[in-house]
């Protein structure tokens, strides 16, 4: 005479606990990296609306030129930005490039931070040429660029 | 069988419950950084549209106490709010004279007129030196202008002659049109006086301009300055007249030619062309002993010397006297008349020199008269050159007198000039 006894096989119990721990190693990690992915993307969603935002409302003008009749002293000209905030958000002069038909110099700008409604001035020299258009450009941190010109007759 | 759920499903679920919410935080973070970002940019239009929608203009602008003051309109629909005031005097050339100030009470409400800005600035200010002014708005926004300086550019100035020939002695227009083709306004426009250019011909006498300033000229607009030029010469001659305006640009002006023509008068055509010699009524006044009495009324049969202004109204000849000028005086109701000579001169007693002098020819055309110029004439004598009196006809009643004048045009006394002769009429006198 022959037993049939129905047992549960070990095998079967390893296998569905290798299986169980595969999927929590694979789901955890599949998640750590989503998230990190996620994290990234966020972080490089902030920066850059921020980064952004804070550049539309940045409002900078160059409020006045002064093109610096120096020579009888030292024979170098100079010339005089007045840089003003008329924003709500304050930004940093990082450049300030000074040129005209036969010249042009780039002066990188430290300290160059201008709060809301205020002005800074920044005074370099330059041998501007009479009758000649001298035109002055400003870049902040964030990349905006203004311009203006100036001609002393 | 038993249906049992696996744990591999529970385990799944969860998963998927982490990662979906993890998606839909991150479209939640997304469409909120989005809407900052779209509020920044509504922000940024809004201040964008703020700058364009002010606007203002600067109606006058004058010094009071060595300070500017500085008037300006709100011409737009926002308030205005003056942050800054740069001035910069032009005329220091060695160095940079440029002062910043930060003007109080200095909001100008849409439509309303904002007066004494620039009075609060500490700096004094020379009322001849030529400044140039910056106005400097909270919104970036900036208006520069000239103050007794007209720019640093050239503007459009034409000089116009209206008409540009005109005769003799005649006025014309002179118009001045100076167009403010800079970008910035330009402030108290002064025209400096006419001045002669090159070698002319003519003369040209202007008169006083009109009007004499403006206070300010906005790009674009027009200023019209005008002056009565009377120009006095020749046929054909002709002045160069040029306009400019004080503290402006240099070489910067502009100029016209007045062409004169002579009135025309020859021996043929004099009698078309009367009233070249006239009197001056009201300087009438006789003389019949005791001193001269300017008056109608006049004695009878008495001796007589009568006096008056003749002026020679030609523009560009001298006019020689004849001793045959004379006047005829005629009685009403009566059919004689009585000529009384020219006299060289009768004094208030009534003593008459006669109308002599030497050289060629005798005793003729003595006195000149240059074109424009006024003599006393005497009338009086009992002939041509000669010195005795006449006497006032005997008859009473009104009376009256016709001055005929003789001479010539002509550039000596002697010269074979143009004769010409003319009766001044209506003289009118009562005897009794």
């Amino acid at each position: 005479m022959i037993f049939f006894v129905k047992r549960r096989a070990l095998s079967t119990v390893v296998t569905t606990a290798l299986m169980l721990t595969a999927v929590a190693v694979i789901g955890t990690g599949v998640v750590a990296w989503s998230n990190s992915n996620l994290r990234t993307f966020e972080n490089n969603l902030v920066t850059s609306a921020s980064n952004n935002t804070n550049k539309i409302n940045e409002m900078p003008i160059i409020e006045n030129v002064v093109l610096v009749p120096n020579y009888p002293l030292f024979g170098i000209n100079s010339v005089n930005v007045t840089v003003t905030n008329v924003g709500t958000v304050g930004f940093n002069v990082a450049k300030i490039q000074i040129s005209d038909s036969t010249q042009s110099i780039t002066k990188t700008v430290s300290g160059g931070n201008v709060t809301p409604h205020s002005s800074k001035l920044f005074s370099y020299s330059y041998q501007w040429i009479h009758g000649s258009v001298t035109t002055i450009q400003v870049t902040t941190a964030r990349g905006t660029t203004i311009s203006a010109q100036a001609m002393q007759p | 069988m038993i249906k049992r759920r696996g744990i591999s499903s529970v385990v799944g679920t969860v998963f998927a419950i982490i990662a979906l919410a993890s998606t839909v935080g991150y479209i939640t973070y997304s469409m909120n950084v989005l809407d900052n970002y779209n509020q920044s940019i509504l922000a940024r239009n809004q201040q964008a549209t703020d700058v364009t929608k002010e606007k203002f203009q600067v109606s006058s602008v004058t010094m009071v106490n060595n300070k500017l003051n500085i008037t300006v309109v709100n011409t737009g629909s926002l308030p205005v709010n003056f942050t800054k005031i740069w001035i910069t005097n032009k005329s220091a050339t060695t160095t940079a004279w440029v002062k910043s100030y930060t003007p109080v009470n200095s909001l100008a409400a849409p439509g309303n007129t904002l007066t004494n800005l620039g009075q609060g600035v500490s700096t004094w200010l020379n009322t001849n030196y030529p400044y140039h002014v910056k106005l400097v708005t909270s919104r970036g926004n900036t208006n520069e202008f000239d103050v007794n300086s007209v720019s640093t550019a050239p503007l459009n100035i034409q000089l116009l002659a209206t008409p540009p020939n005109v005769p003799s002695a005649f006025k014309t227009q002179l118009i001045m049109l100076v167009t403010n083709n800079s970008t910035g306004t330009v402030t108290n426009l002064v025209p400096n006086s006419l001045a002669t250019y090159g070698t002319p011909t003519a003369t040209c006498t202007p008169g006083t301009v009109s009007p004499t300033k403006y206070n300010t000229l906005s790009p674009g607009s027009t200023a019209v300055f005008t002056w009565g030029v009377t120009a006095t010469g020749g046929n054909s001659a002709s002045c160069t007249l040029s306009a400019s305006l004080q503290n402006g640009y240099s070489k910067n002006f502009a100029n016209t030619t007045i062409t004169t023509s002579a009135i025309s008068l020859s021996g043929t055509t004099y009698s078309q062309n009367t009233g070249t010699l006239t009197i001056n009524y009201t300087t009438f006044q006789f003389t019949q002993g005791s001193g001269w009495i300017p008056d109608w009324l006049i004695p009878k049969g008495t001796a007589t010397g009568f006096n008056m202004t003749l002026t020679n109204s030609d523009p560009v000849r001298t006019f020689y006297l004849s001793n045959k000028t004379a006047m005829i005086m005629q009685v009403a109701g009566s059919a004689s008349t009585t000529a009384l000579y020219a006299a060289k001169s009768i004094s208030s007693a009534g003593a008459v020199t006669a109308y002599t002098c030497t050289g060629y020819p005798t005793n003729d055309y003595c006195v000149s008269l240059a074109p424009g110029q006024s003599m006393s004439l005497y009338i009086g004598a009992n002939g041509p050159s000669l010195g005795g009196t006449v006497k006032t006809p005997s008859q009473v009643g009104p009376t009256s007198a016709l001055l005929l004048v003789y001479g010539k045009f002509d550039t000596s006394r002697g010269g074979n000039g143009l004769i010409y002769a003319q009766d001044i009429p209506f003289i009118a006198v009562y005897l009794y």
